[in-house]
């Protein structure tokens, strides 16, 4: 049976499948759905006609409220469509996937994404993070050895990851991010370089749709018309240049170069030591992006697998590289710390961020306190899953970065905020033998 | 005080898991590549389609390998698992012993206050000196006490000494992120 590698993006979802030697997208749909008065669910395009639940990524961990279909239940109804498209492309029954997820996603989110597939019909048998997914894409096509960095530049987000493969292994080395950076600001700066020429008022939300389409039509010419409707009627069209938009959007590219500078110097490596620069994300076909990455790294990135594609290319590749037991081995890390709070405000740090996944810390724990796992190594630890227990208390996090709590060997019930409701408490897989060797 | 304790759970068998003599001093490239050995044989990858008993039994060893490089491959965490295996004093007492001197308390209530009396932008290059300072003694500490544990003392002076060093590194920690 065919492993499906799957990409739920913030706007696009595609699926991809190894066919014919090579991973090959299946289908791709508009990350949206849309709730009928008889409880049903239209997806994609079907959805768009209707009100429709947008942007479902974002909110994926959120407190769902009880009664009415939250995040999760959204983001498995666009698996579902996802699963039901491979098998009519397929003619086979699809009943594994691959699920590629952001390295900035923290165990809740990555478990609220695994509970969606489980809804789905979808058994997850692995979870790489976007980068380790688009360099996966590129493996296929050739061997790849040495330290690579993956750019990732979306609609809303942006996220630089440097990756070493050394053999038969790939290892995550270091992951930054910025989860208020991406395309939409780019578009932002052009919109608002123009009205400030002009001394005029957009109407902003319309006047940043135009904005994107010109900035992509900039991709492919070397100028383009835009036409922003104003904010007291009338219209404001000018013809921009390529060049123009190298010079409005550079402040926000520096952000992300600035980005890659630091997560460099903290692999303490310079940048003619990284084999290859993959790009990632829609963003990314820009050639002005290209152009200040390329500077930045002091060669030419690798676009020739197209960054739309890219991350579901490669988690169908890994699907693959899993059934065949190879060639690569995938080892991700925490991109953020994990942490106990016992009773209120007082947090254990269990595992640092950068730890090689899996990982597993115990800490002992006195009865009749409040536990919760957290995330991150700030003053402000964010809790992710709540639980009860009391004694010898294991944190493991697998290897894509999902948590489970055994005491005595014993699992323990976690309490996901995505899951609120009553009797939907998860216990994660069976009970782990006790590391008793 | 629970915390230290805890944090040694488990940690005895780190060595030994990896093949390797306790010792303080070690060769940090063979400690990976025996751990890369060792992982690839039960590696998530390889299981991930497996029956979930062969699975779990495989995850459990891959976590107790990342869990021995992690813990390894840092040099306090290390001393602190090789005083464990050396049946040294349970860290309660040390850090008790610690909570008694006095002194070292006073050096650090002081170096702290001396930090955060300095201005973060005007005072930048001397809260580098002192940090750098701190971080010195830091290695310095380290290496001393790697030397002493491997020529086989691991007592209680031991224990306390490995107490001081996690506070110094608690302190440079504390430092480093309100420079980020
Ligand atoms: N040809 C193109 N030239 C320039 N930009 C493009 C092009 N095609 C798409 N984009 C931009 O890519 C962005 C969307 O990228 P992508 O589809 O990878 O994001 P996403 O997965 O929905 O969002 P995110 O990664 O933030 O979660 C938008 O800003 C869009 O304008």
């Amino acid at each position: 049976m065919t492993i499906v590698g799957i990409d739920l993006g913030t706007t696009t979802s595609l699926v991809a499948a190894v066919r014919d030697g090579g991973p090959q997208v299946l289908a791709a749909l508009p990350s949206a759905v849309a709730w009928l008065g008889d409880g049903t669910a239209r997806t994609g395009d079907e959805a768009l006609l209707g009100e429709a639940v947008l942007g479902v990524k974002r909110h994926l961990a959120d407190p769902a409220e009880p009664g009415l279909p939250g995040p999760v239940e959204a983001a498995a109804e666009i698996l579902r469509a996802l699963r039901e498209r491979a098998q009519a492309a397929l003619g086979e029954p699809v009943g594994q996937a691959v699920l590629a997820v952001p390295a900035h996603f923290h165990p809740g989110q990555r478990q609220a994404l695994r509970e969606a597939a489980r809804q789905a019909g979808l058994e997850v048998v692995r979870m790489p993070s976007d980068p380790v997914a688009a360099a996966l894409a590129y493996a296929h096509e050739a061997p790849l050895q040495g330290t690579f960095a993956v750019f990732d530049l979306g609609g809303g987000t942006f996220d630089l990851s440097l990756l070493r493969v050394d053999g038969d292994m790939i290892d995550v080395l270091a992951t930054l991010g910025d989860d208020r950076l991406g395309g939409d600001d780019l578009d932002r700066a052009l919109v608002a370089a123009l009205a400030h020429d002009a001394g005029a008022v957009v109407d902003l939300a319309p006047a940043l749709v135009r904005a994107r389409a010109a900035r992509e039509a900039l991709s492919l010419r070397l100028d383009a018309d835009v036409d922003l409707p104003l904010a007291g009627g009338g219209r404001l069209r000018r013809r921009v240049t390529r060049g123009q938009l190298d010079h409005i959007v550079a402040p926000a590219l520096q952000r992300c170069l600035a980005m890659c500078r630091r997560a460099l110097a903290h692999a303490r490596l310079r940048p003619a030591e990284i084999e290859a620069v993959v790009m990632s994300g829609g963003a990314t076909r820009s050639p002005t992006v290209q152009r200040f990455v390329g500077a930045l790294f002091e060669q030419r990135p690798r676009a020739a697998i197209d960054p739309t594609r890219v991350v579901a290319l490669g988690a169908a590749a890994h699907g693959a590289m899993l059934a065949q037991g190879g060639p690569l081995l995938v080892n991700d890390a925490l991109s953020r710390a994990i942490g106990l709070e016992v009773g209120e405000g007082v947090v254990v740090p269990l595992l640092p961020r950068g730890s090689t996944l899996p990982a597993s810390a115990h800490v002992a724990v006195p009865a009749g306190v409040a536990l919760h796992l957290v995330h991150g190594e700030d003053e402000f630890p964010r809790r992710f899953a709540t639980f009860e227990a009391s004694g010898e208390v294991r944190v493991l996090l697998d290897a894509d970065g999902v948590a489970r709590v055994t005491v005595g060997g014993e699992a323990v019930a976690l309490r996901w905020p995505h899951a609120a409701e009553a009797g939907r408490d998860t216990v994660l897989m069976a009970p782990i033998p006790r590391d008793d060797a | 005080m629970r915390r230290v304790l805890l944090r040694l759970t488990g940690v005895l068998d780190y060595f030994a898991r990896l093949g390797l003599e306790a010792r303080f001093h070690l060769d940090l490239d063979d400690l990976a590549a025996r751990h890369r050995a060792l992982l690839r044989r039960v590696h998530p990858d390889r299981y991930a389609l497996a029956p979930p008993a062969e699975r779990g039994r495989a995850l459990d060893e891959a976590v107790a390998l990342n869990d021995a490089l992690r813990t390894l491959s840092d040099p306090l965490l290390r001393l602190e698992s090789l005083l464990a295996l050396r049946s040294a004093p349970a860290p309660a007492p040390a850090v008790e012993a610690l909570a008694g001197d006095a002194a070292f308390r006073m050096e650090l209530v002081e170096l702290e206050q001396a930090f955060d009396e300095l201005d973060q932008v005007d005072g930048r290059e001397e809260r580098d000196r002192i940090a750098r300072e701190v971080a010195l003694r830091y290695e310095h500490g380290l290496a001393a006490l790697g030397a002493r544990v491997d020529a086989g003392a691991a007592g209680l002076d031991e224990a306390v000494e490995a107490a001081r060093l996690r506070r110094l590194r608690e302190l440079l920690l504390r430092w480093n992120r309100s420079a980020a």
